[in-house]
């Protein structure tokens, strides 16, 4: 009677995506390491209702009307908003208003609260940003190595 | 023994998972899922006292179980909820 079952991804953000429509908060355990180091795996994520949006919120969204991701806002030009995930080297994903359902309030890693909309949280996410240019390059000397 | 307040039956897809549920925040990062005796049982539940004996009639009143075996599955049931931290002593 009490097996472990695991719930689609997709199915259960769609559930997150109508709660939050519904102006609800919401709390979710993450999943993958495109956030990395500032969101990990297994930590817990807050989310609430996008209201206003800025670069370097770090938000939930759909791509292409498929997949979900939580990432960063890096530009918004146009009506475009571009995002990428902290620990990504090169991927970057472009979607609209629209499809940008929550914005992530705090991370919880193993019991510890950080405020990810803090000056701090901002302030350090940004110099992680300018240093991708010698992240890339660290990771091409890497693959050498 | 009771449910906990605030633990919520709720459909995702296919599955049926107990979500934690509070005035503004959803919180889907514990879900635990029900098959569909659990769910059964959970519903039936209500928000009043139960013990054991109350699960292993429900059970046997439902499926064609003979008491021991509804007597196993119940405790397993508890067992797991009780860990699960949705239901109280």
């Amino acid at each position: 009677m009490a097996e472990r079952r695991t719930i689609n991804t997709e199915v259960l953000l769609d559930e997150v995506r109508a709660h939050l429509a519904e102006g609800k908060r919401v709390r979710l355990r993450v999943k993958g390491k495109s956030m990395h180091p500032f969101i990990l795996e297994d930590d817990m994520l807050v989310l609430a209702p996008a209201e206003s949006l800025r670069k370097g919120d770090i938000v939930l969204a759909r791509i292409n009307k498929s997949r979900y991701v939580v990432h960063r806002i890096i530009g918004i030009t146009n009506g475009i908003i571009t995002l990428m995930g902290d620990g990504n080297l090169y991927g970057r994903e472009e979607c609209r208003r629209e499809d940008i359902f929550g914005i992530a309030l705090s991370v919880i890693h193993n019991g510890e609260v950080t405020e990810l909309l803090s000056v701090s949280s901002r302030l350090i996410a940004s110099v992680w940003r300018s240093l991708l240019p010698f992240r890339r390059i660290i990771w091409k000397i890497k693959k050498y190595i | 023994m009771k449910k906990i307040n605030g633990f919520v039956l709720r459909r995702l897809g296919t599955e049926a998972v107990i979500v934690a549920e509070s005035l503004d925040l959803i919180a889907f990062d514990r879900l635990v899922s029900l098959n569909d005796s659990a769910v059964y049982v959970w519903e039936s539940l209500n928000d009043s006292e139960f013990d054991s004996n109350t699960v292993v009639r429900l059970l046997t009143d439902r499926y064609d179980v003979d008491e021991a075996t509804a007597c196993k599955d119940a405790g397993e049931l508890i067992d797991v909820w009780l860990r699960a931290g949705i239901i109280e002593q």
